[in-house]
């Protein structure tokens, strides 16, 4: 219908052209398609929104941009600069404002990404992603070469971001321009505004995270406080180079980049964590030890003294159990069975799940990110070091002896004093049997009373 | 069991009315139990001496009179009845002596029957009256101090409790209230609770030791063997139907005294393993560590038994028990009914009014119906 009515319109333009010849001093689309025939009725020209600019005006369609000039035989002389804010001012206004400045300075020009003859209107053909990109390609070689491998470039459909539903497009702003659409306290609500939108077909799922993300300690670092080194989504996806699904391996998300990425801000407790027993076997590329995301989550990543964190204090057993209380990881890596529930059991484990924040969760003792097996050395759970790790919350880092040989985890067979093994069944039995004996008496006793109040007999 | 015999004082300046009393009662030695005093003054000296159920005196005597006599001598003994002796003249003085409190007088002479038909009314109305007053007010179970660290227990149990077991059902108790979200005020108001019982326990230990009333109540309270055995074991046949009839106990039944030295017991415990948890650090650098566990595990458990034995036992039996239901008011009056007195305590009944209680029972029943 469209292509059916440009034909049309370009039909009448050019009779209209014919009808006017006599007029002296005019350009005519007949006089141009003389000398200019390939451009002028070429099919670029027909298809353009432009091709209608003549109508009416008793002038061909290309003295529009071109201009008017005193043709002389077959020769003219070469018509003034064509001059797109002529028409596009308010285009124009904005590109004054922009890194690439008005049309009429060194930035690229109008033309360079809207074409000559060939200008479109906007969203017009299929492949916009890409072909927005190759504009801008031309002189951000770099970031189209890496635009064209990431998922936005490789789509599966061209309603992904392109670089103009990022950066702006005739607005654009250097990245570090506080106002730029990029810029570091900017750049999520950017991402946000298609990843948010569920009619774009995003799963839920995926549209909670970028939720979750603006409250979290990085988002709420960013929009709350505009810190400035707080993560943003690029930070851990990446850019122009963002990849799609955790499966890649050069997914800067991937399990196995994940502490890389985090490192890139975290890098102490990062080194601490490859030193630790999770991160020796992670170095070795054993992908079954916890990564950062699996204590500290993704998108929800909250500081370890905020109530709900993963981290929190009352929350820690229950995060490290995730893997702690698994079968499968228990026997492959032959841990103690069952640590964390002692741990629940126990007086520190019991207040926990209460609520208390002050009693000893697993990172307590056993620390987070530098965690060690109790065999070594430098582990915080090493007899030799016991004083000293009791002794952050209680009053005995001078204490030796009855730290260095006594048990934790007391509600493991193996650790129990027998003492209070035995004492504990004595209990059982003489509560038992004590209740027993008091619920029975006290059945008799009603028994014995209704059958005596039937009876009639006295008291 | 009979009847304790009556202790009766006669007080007369003449020698024959107090021989004459001798005669006539000589025979009823099992009932009545006769002192005599020859002049005012030392019948108030024999009532100081003795708890005299009755005590009749002449009216007209040298030195102190019957009238003198009646006023310091209500004054020793309240509990005691007075009845006057007069010849015809004195029989107004005689009857304006009832108004101060006298009970009844007989005219001199008197022949032997005329004086042991009095004796014996005095005797009966006695009875009566006491059985009157003592279905008006009951008996006095507990004294206002005993009262006093009852409820405290009371306080300092139900708050220990409170604090304490969240601990056994952590997720339960997740956000309720104080127990949950700041372990802080919990665990403080169990320190502050444990605090109050440890005084109270202290507190008690001195008025038992010290204190008359509470000296009293710990020597009614140690159990005696094999005494309060039988008595536990004749209460275990009566419920299970095995006897006819419940074994009679004192002021303390076996299974109170029993929960007594539970509640003793556990209170010693209950500080003992409190303290070793509590000043943990301290405890470490004299005793292993398996120490505070075995006191973790003994706090937990003692306080299963403690708690269980009181919402179980100790309620049922003071308060949801047939006969009490729907509850029982002597924890805060400190009075025990005549009626109550008479089937759960009937050997302190006796011991306390020396009448039977067998007999108060019957005659009871017989009254009501």
């Amino acid at each position: 219908m469209k292509a059916n009515r440009g034909t049309n319109l370009w039909a009448a333009s050019v009779l209209a052209g014919l009808c006017v010849l006599a007029v002296p001093g005019a350009a005519r689309a007949a006089d141009c398609v003389e000398c200019h025939g390939e451009v002028a009725s070429g099919a670029a020209l027909k298809e353009s929104p432009h091709a209608k600019l003549g109508e009416g005006k008793g002038s061909a369609v290309c003295v529009a941009c071109h201009g008017d000039f005193e043709v002389a035989g077959d020769a003219h002389a070469r018509p003034p600069k064509v001059n797109c804010a002529k028409c596009h001012q308010a285009v124009d206004a904005k590109m004054a404002t922009s890194v690439h400045g008005p049309d009429n300075t060194d930035g690229p020009k109008c033309v360079d990404c809207h074409g000559t003859h060939d200008v479109l209107r906007k969203g017009a053909n299929h492949g916009r992603n890409l072909r927005i990109a190759s504009k801008c390609g031309a002189c951000h070689e770099k970031e189209y070469e890496i635009y064209k491998t990431s998922w936005h470039g490789q789509a599966p459909n061209d309603k992904v971001a392109t670089c103009t539903d990022c950066h702006g497009d005739h607005d654009v702003l250097r990245p570090g321009d506080p106002k730029s659409t990029v810029f570091r306290l900017n750049q999520a609500q950017t991402c946000a505004k298609c990843h948010m939108d569920e009619d774009r077909g995003f799963k839920p799922e995926a549209v909670a995270a970028v939720k979750d993300y603006f409250g979290s300690v990085h988002g709420l670092a960013v929009t709350k406080s505009g810190l400035m080194v707080s993560a943003t989504c690029v930070d851990c996806h990446g850019s122009h180079d963002v990849m799609h699904g955790h499966d890649s391996d050069k997914n800067r998300i991937s399990r196995a980049k994940i502490p890389g990425t985090c490192g890139k801000c975290h890098a102490g407790v990062v080194n601490l964590y490859l030193e630790s027993v999770h991160g020796k076997p992670f170095l070795e590329g054993n992908l079954d030890v916890p990564v950062c995301t699996d204590c500290h989550r993704t998108h929800q990543i909250a500081s370890h003294l905020t109530a709900g964190a993963s981290t929190y204090a009352t929350n820690v057993a229950q995060t490290c159990l995730k893997c702690h209380a698994q079968a499968s990881v228990v026997n492959k890596y032959g841990i103690p069975e069952a640590r964390v529930q002692t741990y629940q059991e126990s007086f520190h484990g019991a207040s926990s799940k209460l609520g208390d924040t002050r009693v000893a969760n697993c990172a307590s003792c056993h620390e987070a990110h530098d965690i060690r097996a109790s065999s070594d050395p430098k582990s915080s759970t090493n007899p030799a070091n016991m004083s000293k790790t009791c002794g952050k919350c209680h009053n005995v880092e001078d204490v030796t002896k009855p730290i260095t040989t006594g048990k934790i985890h007391t509600a493991l067979a193996e650790n129990r004093h027998w003492l209070s093994a035995l004492i504990e069944k004595l209990y059982i039995v003489l509560v038992s049997v004590t209740m027993s004996f008091f619920i029975s008496y006290i059945i008799a006793d009603i028994v014995r009373t209704s059958r005596r109040k039937k009876g009639g007999g006295g008291h | 069991m009979a009847h304790a015999a009556l202790k009766l004082l006669v007080i007369d300046d003449e020698p024959i009315i107090l021989e004459s009393y001798l005669k006539v009662f000589e025979p009823l030695r099992a009932e009545f139990e006769v002192s005599t005093a020859p002049s005012g003054e030392s019948g108030l000296a024999a009532l100081r001496e003795t708890a005299f159920d009755l005590v009749i005196t002449d009216l007209k005597m040298p030195g102190l009179d019957g009238l003198g006599v009646l006023e310091q001598g209500r004054k020793i003994r309240p509990q005691a009845d007075f009845a006057m002796m007069t010849g015809y003249a004195s029989v107004d003085s005689a009857v304006g002596a009832m108004k101060f409190g006298a009970t009844d007088f007989i005219e001199k002479p008197f022949t032997q029957e005329e004086l042991l038909r009095f004796v014996r009314t005095l005797a009966t109305s006695r009875i009566t009256r006491l059985r009157k007053q003592e279905e008006e007010a009951g008996f006095l179970r507990f004294s206002r101090p005993m009262l006093v660290q009852h409820i405290v227990l009371i306080i300092t149990f139900t708050l220990l409790t409170i604090t304490g077991v969240p601990l056994f059902f952590p997720e339960t108790f997740k956000g309720v209230f104080f127990l949950g979200d700041s372990s802080l005020i919990r665990g403080l108001t169990h320190r502050i609770a444990a605090v109050g019982l440890m005084g109270l326990s202290l507190y008690h230990m001195l008025y038992i030791l010290w204190n008359e009333d509470g000296n009293r109540n710990l020597r009614a309270i140690i159990p005696s063997i094999p005494g309060d055995l039988k008595e536990a074991w004749g209460n275990i046949l009566f419920t299970f139907g095995a006897r006819p009839e419940r074994p009679k106990a004192g002021k303390y039944t076996f299974f109170e005294k029993f929960e007594y030295f539970g509640v003793v017991w556990g209170t010693f415990i209950m500080v003992l393993t409190g303290l070793v948890m509590w000043f943990t650090d301290s405890i470490l650098r004299i005793l292993p560590l398996w120490v505070v566990d075995v006191a973790k595990v003994v706090h937990r458990y003692e306080a299963v038994l403690a708690i269980l034995t009181i919402a179980i036992w100790h309620m049922y039996n003071v308060h949801l028990k047939a006969g009490v239901f729907p509850g029982s008011r002597v924890w805060l009056t400190g009075r025990i009914s005549r009626e109550d007195m008479l089937h759960e305590h009937a050997l302190e009944f006796e011991a306390l009014t020396g009448r039977s209680a067998d007999a108060e029972h019957g005659g009871h029943g017989e009254g009501a119906a």
